[in-house]
């Protein structure tokens, strides 16, 4: 089905045409014709950087029996397993009130997907396609929220419907529609809220006042505010069930070089802070460009470093009964790895534990072994707890859904 | 030129891989050889290099780039006649097997004869211009998604920069359309002659 009806290449064709009209209006992207692609911005002259640039998901997602479960490695006690395979492009991940786990996309599918589970049996259901980056999705009182970069639509009612899902409602359709970090995570705060970002439209740029930042609005889109500004591109947050505050992951500047600056974990303690995008990077480091003039003490610092160009994507606080103790109220992220650096890292979980203070007191592997030969064998994209503790996560690049149990 | 003699063709071109890429890549599954000598080459050429009009040449095509046409043929979000019936019959393996084997093809021969220097110069300067080589490579022999360009046939490029300036072929997003969008359509003509030629 057409989720909402406007189709991926339906927007292409307006787009292009509009620039061929010389109007001027893309809703697609800020980047002026002649500039180079957005994300090629500040790269350096040389032929190591000349061969580096985003690489989208596989086309072909990786049969079950090929995926790499046998290469992840874990702390003692811990089990990988394959969830779900055979979904193209696996993004976000939510579960639903009946235990069916919504399954999003980014451009290469362009689908929202649900996989169900009826006595261990597990099936792959298509429930919109021919969607624009449809990478946001959220679960609430029996509806699918998705979000693309312009929209955010309901789907009601869902999981009685899985098979003829109902036509969406739309609850906003005012955000800048950027293909450059545009694409949404999405998530409902204890404040029966609905936070959407959005990226500043650039590697590196001056944002207007419309973007590099957390929004928060009503169910029905109404009343919507900042809550946090100087955000580059944040793919994942989650509120600490102690204090009901928000955190949130956040990928900073690309070619600055190989180990600069690094990706951050952020904590949000009052609405409408700023966390130095442009101006200042990790905390303590003046943009080459951007930071003259500027101070990074005027802006809130990272409660963690997540290391360069690592790629932190989603990430949640345990608040599970399977896992041991250590791990209550810790923090899980995904780290989809870089494409902005030689050397491949990460494509791994780490655990964030708080410190009680409202920072980090460290930073720990949790799931490594999907980088050898300097090639990534799977990249973690999101990750969640599910109602009996165990944690899923996906991974675009083979297009699949593993789960993560504990037992003694 | 008999299927024997392409199956040769494409065993020597497997073996003459470095270790380095060799190991990157998995041969292709087999039978493959035999389905593209049958289905591709009598279009593409048994080496994939096309001397069919508007037929693109594929060697020296990344095996990414390769998966991905493929994949976008048989989800009906490229059209072309001839590759949409055909993608339309491909599995997930097909896809793997035919862009495995496409990215093993040996690079194309560089180009023949004196190509006009004028025109050449003209050509690099548009390229130059509209940033094509932030994408497709100083050499313009592309990489992972992002086609080679270098030696493609010139009619076939010319289609292809009028498709996407036209935006009747967009890629995953609409990246290509929007870097033609300011490029006159007689910019093209002379786009496509230098990047068939460049060497």
């Amino acid at each position: 089905m057409q989720a909402h009806g406007v189709s991926l290449s339906r927007v292409a064709r307006i787009a292009a045409a509009a620039a061929l009209l010389g109007l001027g209006v893309n809703a697609w992207s800020q980047a002026k014709p002649e500039e180079e692609p957005f994300w090629a911005k500040g790269r350096p002259k040389g032929d190591a950087a000349a061969k580096m640039a985003p690489v989208p998901a596989f086309p072909i997602p990786t049969p079950a029996d090929k995926l790499p479960v046998a290469k992840m490695k874990l702390p003692p006690g811990f089990k990988a397993e394959v969830y779900a395979s055979n979904i193209l492009d696996a993004r976000g991940l939510r579960e639903g009130d009946q235990g069916t786990v919504f399954v999003s996309s980014l451009f290469v599918a362009g689908k929202v997907y649900a996989v169900t589970n009826r006595d261990g049996k597990r099936e792959v259901k298509v429930i919109a396609q021919d969607m624009m980056l449809p990478n946001g999705i959220e679960f609430n009182k029996g509806a699918l929220y998705v979000a693309t970069p312009k929209e955010i639509v309901r789907f009601d009612n869902i999981e009685a419907n899985l098979d003829k899902p109902p036509t969406p409602v739309k609850i906003y359709d005012k955000l800048p529609g950027d293909v450059p970090h545009g694409w949404k995570f999405i998530k409902i705060g204890p404040d029966g809220k609905l936070y959407v970002p959005v990226g500043a439209p650039c590697n590196i740029c001056e944002p207007d006042d419309q973007h590099a930042r957390i929004l928060r609005m009503n169910l029905d889109g109404s009343n919507v505010e900042t809550v946090a500004r100087g955000v580059r591109n944040s793919v994942g947050f989650d509120w600490d069930p102690k204090t009901g505050e928000l955190w949130f992951t956040d990928n900073q500047r690309d070619w600055l070089s190989e180990d600069l600056p690094n990706d951050e974990l952020n904590h949000v303690t009052k609405v409408g802070e700023h966390f130095g995008f442009p101006y200042c990077h990790q905390g303590d480091l003046a943009d080459p460009e951007y930071g003259w003039g500027k101070n990074c003490s005027d802006y809130t610092k990272p409660a963690a470093l997540l290391g360069p160009h690592a790629a932190p994507l989603g990430m949640r606080f345990y608040t599970g009964k399977m896992f041991p103790a250590q791990y209550q109220g810790a923090i899980f992220i995904a780290r989809h790895g870089p494409w902005n650096r030689t050397q491949k890292y990460a494509a791994d979980i780490v655990v964030a534990y708080p410190d009680g203070k409202g920072g980090i007191a460290k930073v720990e592997s949790f799931m490594t072994g999907l980088v050898e030969n300097n090639q990534y064998l799977g990249r973690p994209v999101d990750l969640m707890v599910m109602k009996d503790g165990s944690l899923l996560v996906s991974d675009d690049h083979n297009g699949a859904v593993y789960r993560i149990s504990y037992s003694r | 030129m008999t299927r024997l003699r392409a199956q040769a063709l494409l065993l020597a071109s497997t073996l003459a891989l470095t270790p380095l890429a060799a190991s990157a890549q998995a041969a292709p599954p087999a039978g493959y050889a035999q389905r593209w000598a049958g289905l591709c080459a009598n279009c593409h050429g048994v080496e994939g290099v096309s001397s069919t009009a508007d037929t693109p040449s594929l060697a020296g095509m990344g095996s990414f780039y390769a998966a991905t046409q493929l994949f976008l043929f048989r989800a009906g979000r490229r059209q072309n006649a001839a590759m949409t019936v055909v993608g339309k019959s491909l599995t997930d393996d097909d896809l793997r097997g035919f862009s495995d084997l496409i990215g093993q093809l040996p690079a194309p021969p560089a180009p023949t004869g004196t190509p006009d220097a004028a025109r050449m110069a003209q050509g690099r300067a548009i390229a130059q211009r509209h940033q094509c080589a932030g994408c497709h490579g100083a050499d313009f022999a592309g990489g992972d998604q992002v086609p080679r360009l270098a030696g493609q046939r010139e009619e076939y490029l010319k289609r292809a920069l009028l498709e996407f300036k036209s935006a009747q072929r967009i890629g995953y997003t609409n990246s290509m359309n929007e870097a033609l969008s300011t490029v006159e359509p007689t910019e093209l003509e002379t786009l496509a002659y230098f990047l068939a030629n460049v060497r």
